[in-house]
């Protein structure tokens, strides 16, 4: 038995209550079963009148031991008045809440470790929440480099003993502390300076400065219901209040080089909560945010009042306390934890065991919360089991591009940082497209600036992440949209898994398809986000879906006309009137797309040019129906043939009908788009073939798989034999795209790397070279390429029309006409060397006649190259006004404002009152 | 009902997008040529002088402006700066190379005139702009038999050619450099012997390998091979060809270059002008062993020979009078274009055409380019049709081809006393196939 319970110390308890008749009467019924009782009981009602407090709080002590305190009281004043009712005599000043139901054995837990030794000057309980009564709060809390409070647990973490043993904390919670009377008086109480929060972080601080010891009793055990913190309690709340005692607590302890160091960070840090605030709308915050730092930053007197203060208690150096902080990395481990939970949520598992967190927010799509702790994680997790697998088949997949870059014919490689992409931007000369041009950026560079902007020395690795790892990145958001529009989990995966090797089916990965691959990936999200303003219509959920919307048409701009023609014949068929929020989210969309996308008005053909070289390739309808893109190897015709046979039974159960025609409409849209782009030539050649068509034909079969996915629970009400026979159709295309995917690899034509379509030499000496391909009979492919050729992004800037018509004239000249004028003019433009990578004796025979160019070695063979003997070298580039910079930052703006615009609103705990 | 009917319209609109899409004709490439004509501005030619011979100017329409020059000292040469008119003049320097300006003019020279210390023969010869690929059949240096190459740079930058040769027993290096440097304007004569000495025939190649230069061959002779003729150059060997022929009696020979590394059968035809084409007897499978020149004897025929093998070979007849030797070599297609020949003496023009029927128009024209008379020749489906200057106008200069349709080609055959000259006719470059561009990126 400790010691102490043969000649017990004097102990003082004071409660503070402000309008607590919420919680008081079971506060005050569990003062009454403590095992060992306080010498001495005072209490005082902050703000009387308002509520029941006052009486209750007579009723349970006595009139004789409750006082009352004006409103706006602190907490550390109303101690002061209680101590100095109380008078001397008491050895502990036991602290108590309104809102804390103290355990029976929690004044002896705290006793039996405040005597335990001489230094130990503050105690502190473990405090459990209120009223669940399981999760622990906190034993102990400290405060981080960035000023935020740390209690070292995880939110909604249960109590299972696990924090059970008495240590050394900088601080514990006011609600439940027993601090010694004289260290109290030597410390002069709380800093009046911070009525609510952080004074007890700032008073532990100080103890610890001054020499005493702060503990943990975790025997002793508080419920807190924290009404306070957690903004329950009817009070007229100070913006930012809860900021400011943070700011003030770091900024009045911390000491020397880190006080200037914390005043500097913190300031930033704060204003960077303030940005934070402002893109998730929380303008009540930032305003908090803004409030603090004017708190403390502009009053100095105070601060400096309140550092001496602390100066002439200090015994002990800043640096001895060290252990008593957190670590700090924490504040950026908390940031890192943020965005795993973010992605953690994309991947939730079907059935998975909640932690309890407390969330503000309601899911609308929630999962079935079935745990069976007995099977194996593999089949409680069969999603995310799904995942895994998928993306180990597409490590499999890749086999040959596991480089961490990627490129081919129509993809050109990335650049080497993501200064190129944003030189590109701002650029008034687009000199990379060879001719020259002063055309605007491709409409998808903001987006890549933007978002590669984590990974700047390596932006390749961004696209080589999204091509080698499309299909799972497609299943997945497709799974994400399938909660919305069925609750069956299995035939949900199937579909979700078809979906995602649509992308490799369609032969777009292979290729290099960027714009098909980015499409395929956020058309689910679209879906989701068009699925959401129909059904609740809002103007974030219109930023939403014009973000999306734009996202996915500046990197396929044939996605927006199936999004557009879906739309249109979805309203009609839903019977929904088309609402204001829809239409603005479209011209919203089209309006942050950007200049050098509108022109696709001007000039249709464009629509079916996307992210990457706009080659061509052939294709038929018939391959469209099939869901193949065209090219030189995609998957068997036949593999979508059981998808096109189940859409159409799909049509038949009533009872789904209408579900299963808006899959059919948005399948249409796709089949019509894919069906156009092969009847059209590719902007780029070569001739005789088609525009790409594969997202088309991708959005036709998803479209048709979708409609299997809504008619599935009428399939399987038909009987066992039509079930099973419907489950193994749906089955074919999974499977065989599946297989045949594993077989035949990722790569081919896509590569780690491609030759650049000059000599090595001309690349490397960054010559400008003009290349001809084919014959004077059967047309020549006439190609600019400066230096190594375009990276990703400078593709999407081609000369003008009027400059490449005044060079085609020119090259017409060198053919027919060798002389030295059109050399003359070569040179000129800029031009450092001409090549025939296959050199047609016509062709060679006449630009060789031509004065003025000297042969040069090539190291291909069949390959001519001429070297342009009086080059100029910069040639006669075009540039943009020089608005055009300012255009552009206004463009990334757009983008920008529209992406904090989509970015839910941070929603209020909806008790809290406003000032 | 309406649910129903909205649903199953959906396959049935998918059916009609498909159906109507295989009706819309995809963007397919063309199999034809897709090279389109362009007018040229500018034209030059370059002709290597010779006692006796003239050099002749003309054009199918007037230009703007002519500048001609004689190489190598670059001095103007007066009396073909006009170019509105056909101009003859005698030889300047070593070679006479003139520019003209003036869209779709279509400047043209000639060589004519007895070659008087060269064989003493006709010869009537194009000006060539540049030398390409050029292939001689038929070159000797043996027996009084002498040819001369003339290789000529009029351009302000060296010119490199490269010359192979081929004799009866297969291709031979050229002695010297292979290699031959021409720094501007200037010409080099090099007799066959030089080349490739003590050899009665030889087939010479000369490839162009830098800068601009020409390449002709003057092929003398006083033995067996008498008198003189210009050898124009064959375009490359080939599987299907048209060789000029001379009318009129005398030995007569084809020589045959096989180039190749597989024996070439030939088979010859002549291209009549009554009955059609008809192979000549005992020449329908003519072979030429791999890289070997092989002459075979001709009868008498008028009209222009086809060749037909299984390899590519080149080729030239020679018609060999008492005084001249007549030398003709593989024509050119003149695809549609207006083709020009000079008259001299007695000038018969001869069109031929191995595939369709055919019209063409021979017009004749007075140096003032005046026309003095013109006949349309009808031409038969793998046969010719000639027509004799003399009786288109008594004062005519020169004539002009014109046809519509490609596939034709023609020649020229120069009759003075005993001295012969065949011509093949080539386009003139009053325009050029230019292809179609197609910007890639």
């Amino acid at each position: 038995m400790p010691a102490w319970r043969a000649a017990p110390p004097t102990v003082l308890a004071v409660i503070v209550s402000r309008r607590g008749a919420r919680w008081l009467p079971q506060t005050v019924a569990a003062l009454g079963q403590l095992e060992h009782l306080p010498s001495r009981w005072v209490a005082v009602d902050v703000g009387p009148g308002e509520d029941e407090t006052g009486t209750l709080l007579r009723q349970a002590l006595g009139d004789e031991h409750v006082l009352t305190a004006e409103e706006g009281t602190g907490f550390g004043d109303a101690v002061r008045l209680a101590i100095e009712h109380a008078g001397e005599g008491a050895e502990w000043l036991w602290l108590l809440h309104d809102d804390a139901i103290v355990d029976p054995a929690s004044l002896t837990g705290l006793l039996d470790e405040a005597t335990s030794a001489d230094d130990i000057a503050v105690v502190g309980p473990k405090i459990r929440e209120w009223p669940s009564l399981r999760r622990i709060l906190e034993v102990g809390r400290t405060i981080t480099g960035t000023a935020s409070l740390e209690t070292g647990l995880e939110p909604g973490e249960p109590d299972a003993g696990q924090h059970d043993w008495p240590r050394d904390v900088l601080a514990v919670n006011t609600a439940g502390m027993l601090v010694r009377r004289d260290v109290w008086d030597e410390l002069g109480g709380l800093d009046p300076a911070l009525p609510l929060f952080f004074d007890d972080i700032d008073f532990g601080w100080r103890v610890a400065r001054a020499g005493y010891r702060t503990r943990t009793a975790p025997s002793a055990v508080i419920f807190h219901a924290e009404a306070a913190s957690r903004r329950v309690r009817r009070r007229h709340p100070v913006p930012g209040e809860r900021r400011a005692g943070a700011l003030y607590t770091t900024l009045a302890n911390e000491t020397g080089p880190r006080f200037w160091w914390q005043s500097v960070r913190l300031l930033l840090g704060t204003l960077l909560r303030m940005l934070a605030d402002l893109l998730f709308k929380d303008t009540h915050s930032a305003r908090g945010q803004l409030a603090a730092l004017r708190s403390v930053y502009c009053r100095p007197g105070r601060m400096r009042a309140a550092r001496r203060a602390r100066a002439s208690t200090a015994r002990v150096p800043r640096r001895e306390l060290r252990s008593l902080f957190c670590s700090p990395w924490l504040p950026y481990q908390h940031g890192a934890d943020l965005l795993v939970d973010g992605a953690t949520a994309m991947v939730r598992p079907e059935a998975v065991q909640t932690l309890g967190r407390r969330s503000s927010s309601v899911d609308l799509i929630d999962e079935e919360s079935i745990v069976d702790e007995g099977e194996p994680w593999w089949r409680r997790y069969r999603w995310a089991t799904t995942l895994l697998v998928l993306t180990v088949l597409a490590v499999i997949a890749s086999r040959g591009l596991w480089s961490g870059s990627v490129a081919s014919d129509v993809l050109p490689p990335s650049p080497d940082s993501l200064a190129d992409w944003w030189r590109d931007l701002f650029a008034r000369s687009a000199e990379a497209t060879g001719l020259g041009s002063a055309a605007w950026p491709a409409p998808y560079l903001p987006v890549l600036a933007l978002v590669g902007l984590p990974i700047w020395f390596a932006p390749g690795l961004g696209i080589w992440f999204v091509m080698v790892f499309a299909v799972p990145l497609a299943a997945l958001t497709a799974h994400r949209f399938g909660r919305l529009i069925t609750e069956q989990r299995a035939p949900r995966m199937i579909w979700a898994v078809s979906y995602g090797l649509l992308v490799v089916a369609t032969e777009a990965v292979a290729q290099g398809r960027l714009g098909t691959v980015v499409a395929l990936v956020l058309l689910p999200v679209l879906a989701n986000a068009v699925a959401h303003l129909l059904i609740r219509p809002s103007w974030t959920g219109a930023a939403q879906v014009a973000l999306w919307l734009a996202v996915v048409s500046v990197f396929a701009p044939a996605a927006f006309l199936i999004a557009v023609l879906a739309l249109l014949g979805l309203l009609p068929l839903l019977r929904i009137r088309p609402t204001r929020q829809l239409g603005v989210a479209v011209v919203l969309a089209v309006l942050v797309a950007g200049p050098s996308w509108w022109l696709r008005f001007i000039d249709p053909l464009r629509w079916w040019w996307e992210a990457g070289a706009p080659r061509g390739v052939s294709v038929t309808p018939v391959d469209v129906v099939a869901g193949l893109g065209g090219g030189p190897s995609t998957a068997p015709l036949g593999l979508a043939a059981a998808v096109l046979v189940l859409g159409v039974l799909a049509l038949i159960p009533s009872a789904t009908r209408t579900a299963v025609s808006v899959s059919w409409v948005v399948a249409l849209s796709g089949l019509l788009i894919g069906v156009i782009g092969t009847r059209i030539p590719p902007v780029a050649g070569p001739d005789g073939t088609a525009a790409w068509s594969g997202l088309g034909a991708a959005v036709w079969v998803a479209g048709l798989g979708t409609a299997i996915l809504l008619a599935a629970p009428e399939f399987a009400r038909r009987g066992r034999a039509v079930a099973v026979g419907a489950i193994v159709l749906a089955l074919v295309f999974g499977i065989g795209a599946g297989a045949w995917w594993l077989v035949r690899g990722t790569a081919d034509p896509l590569a780690s790397a491609v030759e650049p379509d000059v000599p090595a030499y001309l690349a490397d000496q960054g010559s400008t070279t003009l290349v001809l391909n084919g014959a004077i009979d059967d047309g020549l492919d006439v190609e600019v390429v400066a230096g190594h050729g375009p990276h990703l992004g400078q593709e999407g800037v081609r000369a003008s029309d009027e400059r490449e018509d005044r060079f085609s004239d020119l090259i017409v000249q060198l053919i027919t006409e060798p002389d030295g004028a059109a050399v003359a003019e070569l040179a000129e433009a800029g031009v450092d060397a001409v090549y025939l990578p296959d050199a047609d004796a016509e062709v060679a025979q006449r630009v060789s006649a031509a004065p003025g160019l000297a042969p040069a070695g090539s190291d291909r063979s069949g390959s001519l190259v001429w070297m342009v003997e009086d080059s100029s070298g910069a040639g006669d580039q075009p540039h943009a006004s020089a608005v055009r910079p300012v255009a552009v930052a206004t463009w990334i703006a757009a983008w920008l404002g529209l992406a904090a615009a989509a970015v839910p609103s941070r929603r209020r705990t909806s008790e809290e009152v406003a000032s | 009902m309406r649910k129903m009917l909205i649903g199953f319209a959906a396959p049935v609109a998918a059916i009609v997008v498909v159906a109507a899409a295989m009706l819309v004709p995809g963007p397919s490439g063309s199999e034809e040529s897709s090279a389109e004509r362009v007018p040229v501005r500018q034209s030059s030619w370059v002709c290597p002088t010779f006692d006796g011979v003239t050099v002749r100017a003309g054009q199918l329409s007037p230009a703007e402006k002519a500048e001609a020059v004689a190489l190598p000292q670059n001095q103007p040469v007066d009396g073909l700066d006009d170019p509105g008119l056909w101009r003859s003049v005698p030889g300047a320097g070593e070679a006479v190379a003139l520019t003209q300006t003036g869209a779709d003019s279509g400047a043209v020279g000639f060589l004519a005139g007895v070659a008087g210390a060269d064989g003493d023969g006709l010869v009537v010869s194009g000006c060539p702009e540049r030398s390409d690929d050029a292939w001689f059949t038929g070159l000797g240096a043996r027996d009084g038999h002498d040819s001369q190459v003339v290789l000529v740079n009029p351009g302000q930058q060296q010119a490199v050619v490269r010359l192979s040769a081929w004799t009866e027993v297969g291709e031979v290096a050229v002695a010297g450099d292979e290699s031959v440097t021409l720094e501007p304007g200037e010409v080099r004569r090099i007799a066959a012997s030089e080349l490739a000495a003590e050899e009665p025939m030889l087939t010479l190649r000369v490839e162009r390998l830098r800068g601009v230069a020409t390449a002709q061959v003057l092929d003398t002779g006083s033995g067996p091979v008498r008198g003189s003729e210009m050898l124009t150059a064959a375009p490359g060997p080939a599987k299907d060809q048209v060789v000029a022929a001379a009318a009129g009696g005398g030995e007569r020979a084809l020589l045959l270059t096989n180039p190749g590394e597989d024996t070439a059968h030939v088979e010859v035809s002549a291209l009549g002008a009554d009955n059609g084409t008809y192979v000549l007897e005992g020449l329908n499978n003519v072979s030429v062993e791999p890289g070997a020149v092989t002459a075979v004897s001709l009868p008498e025929v008028a009209e222009p020979l086809r060749l037909q093998s299984d390899t590519s070979v080149t080729a030239t007849t020679r018609a060999q009078t008492d005084e001249d030797a007549a030398a003709g070599t593989v024509l050119n297609d003149l695809d549609g274009q207006p083709a020009l020949a000079p008259v001299v003496g007695d000038t018969q023009l001869t069109v031929a055409s191995p595939g369709e029927k055919a019209t063409a128009t021979v017009e004749a024209f007075d140096a003032e380019m005046s026309s003095v008379g013109q006949q349309q020749l009808d031409v038969p489906a793998g046969g010719s049709a000639s027509v004799s200057a003399a009786d288109l106008g008594g004062d005519a200069a020169y004539l002009v081809v014109s046809s519509d349709t490609s596939g034709l080609y023609a020649q020229a055959q120069y009759t003075d006393g005993a001295k012969v000259a065949l011509l093949g006719l080539t386009a003139a470059p009053a325009t050029a196939r230019a292809p179609q561009l197609t910007w890639g990126g």
